[in-house]
C-alpha cells in the first residue's frame, strides 16, 4: 500500500465527512436546541476539517491509486470516518464510553443500525440527523460519494467502487466510474427525497419524514423514536416504508435503468425475482403461522400480515426497524428470519446479509452436485441470467459464502464470554455481520446493544464493518502483502 | 464521446488507453475475459464479455448509445458484421479493421452504404510508415497530412550538423527557410515548440514540416551523409511485404522480395512489377550474397513470426545492411529490441490504427490528425469554417495557446508555408502540432 495517496484521499473524505457533520450542528443551532447539542457537532466537525487538513498537507495525490490502495482507502477510510463520527456523541453527552460511541457511529456507517442509546426521546435533533445521515452516506458508499463528486481521484475511482461497492460483479452502469457512481447517487437521492415526501404527507413531521427516509433507503433503521416505526402507529407509514425498504435492497443499476425506460431489465433479473419470491413466500408463511398463534389473541389476518410484511422486509433488507416484537413471535419463524438476515438484500443494493445472487448460486452449484452425483455424465451449467458462470467466479462465490459462514462461526466463539446466553451471542453477531440491527434475546427489537461490555462491542463493531465491505476488503489488510510497497 | 471498442486485443487496448486518456466513455467487448481482465485493470472503462458481431453482446453494451464503433478484432469478417449491425442501431460513426486489402481495392461493393465509414488496412498502414522512412534516409519518422502533400519529418542533430550550435535567426536569409516550417524539439524528455532564437544541440530531434520536394532539398543541404537507399530487401511475401513492395516501386530503389513459400512467391511475383521477388529463406546469408552487394542496402523484415524478423534484421546488419526494420507484434519484444538498440526501426502496430481514426474524436473541424511514436503531442490537421475564429486573423496575431504551433497549410490546392505574416481564410486547411497539455486547451477551435 502506498500511504501517501490512500491517506490523501482520506482527507478528503474526512473533509466531507466533517462539513456533513457541520451541516447538522446548523440544523440543530437553528433549531434553537440547547449549546451542548449543537457544540458538540460544531467542535466535531471543526476537529475533523483539522485532522482532514493536516493530513491533506501531509500527503500528495502523486499517482494512481493501485487495487490494494483501493482497499487500503476503504477500510481505513470507514474506519477513520467511524471514528470521526463518532465524536459528536460523546462530546454532546449522549453516549459516555468512545467505545459505544464509535460503536454507535460505525453501527451508522456501515447500515447496521444497531444502537446503544436506551431512550432516543430527550436526544437532541442534531444528534438524531447525524445518527440517521451516517446512515445514509454509508448506504451507497461513502467513497462512492467522493468518487462522484471530487474529480482528481479519476482512474483511481475504479479501485475505490470495486473495494466498496456491494456484490460479486461489480457492475457498471456507466463507462466511467465518476458516471457510474454520480448516476448510483442520483437514483439514490432522487429516492430518498419521494420517500421523504411520501412519509410527510402520512402524517409525520419533517424531521422524522427526512430521517427516516435517509436510514430507510440506506438499509439502515435508526430511529428517532425509541418503539422505532411503532411509535407512529400508522399503516400508510408501515406499507410506504416496506416498499421503499424493499426498493432499497434491490440492485441500483436496475433502478437505472427503469428511469432510463428499461422496465423490462426489472422483471428479467434473476436474483430480483429470487428476491420479491423469497421476500412473498416467507411473509405469506409468517403471516399464517403468526395468524394461527394469535387468532385466539384477536388477531386477524390483515393485522398478522402487516407486522409479518412489514418485520420480513426490514430484516431481509437489513434494514431493521421495528413495528412488533418479532422476538415474541412463535419460535418456528425465527429461524425463518435468521435466514432472511444472512440471505440479504440483492448485489448492488445498500442491503447487507450474503447477497441473494451468492446463495442464488450457491443453491444451483449444490443442485449440479446432486444431479451429478446421480448422473456423472450431464453436462450442468450453473447460469446467472443465461450465461453460465465460469469456473472461477462460481468457485470466488461459492468462497465467499464458505467465509462468511466461517466469520460468523468466530464471531459468535469470540463473544460468548462477553454476553449471558447463546442466543444473544449467535443473533447480535449475525445482525452485525449482516449489518442488520437488531436480533433476539438479549438484543431483541426491544432492547439494544448498551449491555454488551466494550470488549464486546469493539468485536461487534468489527464484525459490521466486515460485513459492511463484504470481508475481503477489510480481510486483505491483514494479508503482509497489502503491506508491502 | 461513448466509444464501443470491439477487440480488446493490443490494438483494442491501445486505441482504449488513448480514449479513456482524454475522458471519452469506453466500453470494451471482447470473447476472452482474460483480454477483458486485463484491460479493465488499470483503464477506467466499462467491458462486456462477448463476441463483437453477435447482436445480443452488443446491446449489452448499449449499443444505441455509442457515438463511435471501433472495430479491431482480428477477424475481418466479425469487424464489418459488427460495424453494419453499429450502423442499423443509428451509430454515427463505424470503423473496421481489415487485414485483407482485397475490402478496400473493391469496386463494386460501396463499404460506407453498407454502414462502414471507414475500413483501415493496418498493413497499409504500416507499408505507409517503412515506405517514407525508406524514401527519406536517416529519418527518425514521418508523418503524411494535407492529402500527403505535406510531410512532418523527424531527424537527429549529429556532431557535423550544419545546423548545430546554431539558430534559425542565422539563416533567414536561405531559401529552404522559406518553404519548410519547424514544428518541435525533443530534447530528452523535453518538447519544445521552437523559435528564431532556439538553439539546435547535439542528440536533438528536430521535426520539421513541408512539402515532399522541400523536405528533400532540405535534408540534401543538413544531412548530406544520408544517401538514397540503391535497393530495399524485403523478406517475407505476406499483406505487408507485399503492400510496401508495392509502393516502392514508384521509386528509383531496387527491390529484392524475399519469400519462402512457392506459391505466395509466385502470387506476388504477378502481382509485382520491377521488383525481384525470389524464394528462398531469408535467414540465410547465402541468399543475401546472391542479390549482391549490401552497400547502400535496407532490409525490411515483415515475415509473420517475430523472432525471424529480429534475427533476420540481425542478419543483414552482419552482412552490411545500412538500415534494418522489423514488423514486431509482441510488446515485450518491442521493449527489449528498443532498449538494446538492435534494429534502426520497428513497424509498432498499435499506433497505425489511433493515426487512422484519431479525428473522428477531435471534433468536426478536425479532418485528419497524426501521433508519432517519439513525439509527444499530436498534427492535427482542420478546416477552418467561415465562422471560426481564426478567419481573417494572421498567423502571428492569432491568440493560440502555449504548446501549439501552425506547422502547414492549404489553400485552395496551394501548399503555404506558415509564417507569421500570413492571414488565414475560411476553407483554409491548416496544420497544427500541439504539445499533449495543449490539446485539450485546442479542443474548443476543433470543435467550434
Amino acid at each position: 500500500m502506498n500511504f501517501k495517496p490512500v491517506f490523501h484521499v482520506i482527507a478528503w473524505l474526512l473533509g466531507v465527512v466533517a462539513l456533513l457533520m457541520g451541516g447538522c450542528g446548523l440544523v440543530s443551532w437553528l433549531h434553537g436546541e440547547p449549546a451542548a447539542a449543537w457544540t458538540a457537532l460544531a467542535y466535531s466537525a471543526a476537529g475533523t476539517l483539522a485532522v482532514a487538513a493536516v493530513l491533506g498537507a501531509l500527503t500528495r495525490n502523486d499517482q494512481e491509486l493501485s487495487r490494494r490502495d483501493g482497499l487500503g482507502v476503504v477500510t481505513f477510510g470507514w474506519l477513520c470516518a467511524g471514528l470521526a463520527g463518532a465524536a459528536p456523541f460523546v462530546l454532546s453527552g449522549v453516549i459516555a464510553s468512545p467505545v459505544a460511541a464509535a460503536f454507535e457511529a460505525i453501527s451508522g456507517m456501515t447500515t447496521t443500525g444497531a444502537s446503544v442509546i436506551p431512550v432516543l426521546e430527550g436526544v437532541p435533533k442534531g444528534i438524531l440527523l447525524w445518527r440517521a445521515l451516517t446512515q445514509l452516506i454509508g448506504g451507497m458508499g461513502v467513497l462512492i460519494l467522493v468518487v462522484a463528486i471530487l474529480p482528481f481521484v479519476g482512474a483511481g475511482g475504479m479501485q475505490l467502487y470495486r473495494a466498496e461497492m456491494p456484490g460479486p460483479s461489480k457492475d457498471r452502469i456507466e463507462p466511467r466510474v465518476a458516471s457510474t457512481a454520480k448516476m448510483l447517487w442520483g437514483v439514490y437521492v432522487l429516492l430518498v427525497v419521494l420517500l421523504v415526501v411520501l412519509l410527510r404527507l402520512g402524517g409525520l413531521g419533517w424531521f422524522d419524514a427526512v430521517c427516516h427516509s435517509f436510514t430507510a433507503m440506506a438499509t439502515g433503521g435508526f430511529s428517532t423514536r425509541t418503539a422505532s416505526i411503532a411509535a407512529f402507529g400508522s399503516v400508510y407509514v408501515e406499507t410506504v416504508l416496506t416498499v421503499f425498504m424493499l426498493l432499497a435492497g434491490i440492485n441500483f443499476a436496475l433502478h437505472y435503468r427503469l428511469l432510463r425506460g428499461e422496465g423490462s431489465a426489472w422483471w428479467k433479473d434473476g436474483e430480483l425475482r429470487f428476491f420479491l419470491g423469497a421476500f412473498a413466500l416467507f411473509a405469506a408463511v409468517g403471516t399464517l403461522v403468526l395468524h394461527g398463534a394469535r387468532s385466539a389473541a384477536g388477531l386477524g389476518w390483515g393485522g398478522a400480515f402487516r407486522e409479518v410484511a412489514f418485520t420480513c422486509a426490514s430484516l431481509m433488507t437489513t434494514t431493521g426497524f421495528a413495528t412488533g416484537d418479532y422476538d415474541r413471535w412463535p419460535v418456528l419463524l425465527k429461524p425463518l428470519l435468521v435466514l432472511l438476515m444472512l440471505l440479504g438484500g440483492c448485489a448492488g443494493s445498500t442491503a447487507g446479509g450474503i447477497k441473494v445472487g451468492r446463495i442464488q448460486v450457491m443453491l444451483k452449484a449444490v443442485v449440479r452436485e446432486i444431479r451429478l452425483f446421480m448422473q456423472p455424465q450431464a453436462v450442468i451449467p450453473v447460469k446467472a441470467g443465461r450465461k453460465p458462470l465460469e469456473d472461477d467466479v462460481l468457485l470466488s462465490i461459492l468462497g465467499f459464502v464458505l467465509l462468511y459462514l466461517f466469520v460468523l462461526l468466530l464471531g459468535v466463539l469470540a463473544l460468548v464470554p462477553f454476553v449471558p446466553d447463546c442466543r444473544t451471542a449467535f443473533s447480535a453477531v449475525v445482525a452485525c455481520l449482516s449489518n442488520v440491527g437488531p436480533g433476539f434475546a438479549g438484543v431483541g427489537p426491544t432492547q439494544n446493544y448498551a449491555g454488551i461490555p466494550d470488549a464486546g462491542k469493539a468485536i461487534l463493531t468489527a464484525l459490521m464493518l466486515v460485513g459492511r465491505l463484504e470481508l475481503y476488503t477489510v480481510l486483505a489488510i491483514f494479508m503482509p502483502a497489502f503491506w508491502r510497497k | 464521446m461513448r466509444i464501443v471498442i470491439i477487440g480488446g486485443g493490443q490494438t483494442g487496448a491501445h486505441l482504449a488507453e488513448k480514449f479513456c486518456e482524454d475522458e471519452h466513455d469506453v466500453v470494451v467487448i471482447d470473447s476472452s475475459a482474460d483480454a477483458l481482465a486485463d484491460v479493465n485493470a488499470h483503464l477506467d472503462l466499462m467491458t462486456v464479455h462477448g463476441n463483437g458481431a453477435d447482436p445480443a453482446t452488443l446491446e449489452e453494451a448499449d449499443l444505441e448509445r455509442a457515438d463511435m464503433v471501433v472495430a479491431v478484432t482480428d477477424r475481418d469478417d466479425t469487424n464489418i458484421l459488427a460495424c453494419i449491425f453499429a450502423r442499423a442501431r443509428g451509430v454515427g460513426r463505424t470503423v473496421a479493421r481489415v487485414s485483407s486489402s482485397a475490402y478496400l481495392t473493391s469496386r463494386h461493393i460501396d463499404f460506407k452504404r453498407l454502414g462502414v465509414d471507414l475500413l483501415v488496412n493496418q498493413y497499409d498502414e504500416y507499408a505507409r510508415d517503412l515506405y517514407n522512412v525508406l524514401r527519406l534516409p536517416g529519418s527518425i519518422e514521418v508523418a503524411d497530412l494535407l492529402d500527403d502533400r505535406v510531410m512532418v519529418v523527424g531527424m537527429s542533430i549529429h556532431m557535423d550538423s550544419p545546423l548545430l550550435g546554431t539558430t534559425l535567426k542565422r539563416f533567414a536569409g536561405k531559401e529552404w527557410l522559406r518553404k519548410i516550417r519547424f514544428t518541435a524539439v525533443v530534447r530528452g524528455d523535453e518538447v519544445m515548440t521552437p523559435h528564431g532564437d532556439t538553439t539546435f544541440l547535439v542528440g536533438d530531434d528536430v521535426y520539421f514540416a513541408g512539402e515532399p520536394d522541400a523536405i528533400a532539398e532540405f535534408m540534401q543541404w543538413a544531412w548530406p551523409e544520408y544517401k538514397r537507399f540503391q535497393r530495399v530487401v524485403i523478406a517475407g511475401g505476406g499483406e505487408l511485404g507485399l503492400q510496401l513492395a508495392r509502393m516502392l516501386e514508384h521509386t528509383r530503389m531496387q527491390i529484392v522480395l524475399i519469400e519462402q513459400d512457392e506459391k505466395r512467391a509466385d502470387f506476388c511475383s504477378a502481382q509485382l512489377n520491377r521488383t525481384l521477388v525470389i524464394k528462398g529463406d531469408a535467414l540465410d546469408q547465402e541468399t543475401l550474397a546472391g542479390i549482391g552487394g549490401a552497400e547502400d542496402m535496407a532490409y525490411v523484415a515483415a515475415t509473420g513470426s517475430d523472432e525471424h524478423n529480429i534475427i533476420g534484421c540481425l542478419v543483414a546488419e552482419k552482412y552490411g545492411a545500412r538500415f534494418t526494420a522489423a514488423q514486431v507484434g509482441k510488446k515485450e519484444y518491442i521493449g527489449i529490441v528498443n532498449q538494446l538498440r538492435l534494429l534502426d526501426r520497428i513497424v509498432d502496430p498499435r499506433l497505425a490504427m489511433v493515426n487512422s481514426i484519431l479525428h473522428f474524436v477531435r471534433g468536426k473541424n478536425v479532418q485528419a490528425a497524426a501521433i508519432l511514436a517519439r513525439l509527444p503531442g499530436e498534427l492535427i490537421e482542420m478546416k477552418l469554417s467561415p465562422k471560426h475564429k481564426w478567419v481573417g486573423k494572421a498567423i502571428q496575431d492569432l491568440k493560440i495557446p502555449d504548446g501549439v504551433i501552425v506547422a502547414a497549410m492549404l489553400r485552395s490546392g496551394q501548399i503555404k508555408t506558415a509564417t507569421g505574416d500570413l492571414e488565414l481564410a475560411a476553407g483554409d486547411r491548416v496544420v497544427v502540432y500541439c504539445l499533449p497539455d495543449a490539446v485539450e486547451r485546442m479542443e474548443p477551435l476543433f470543435a467550434s
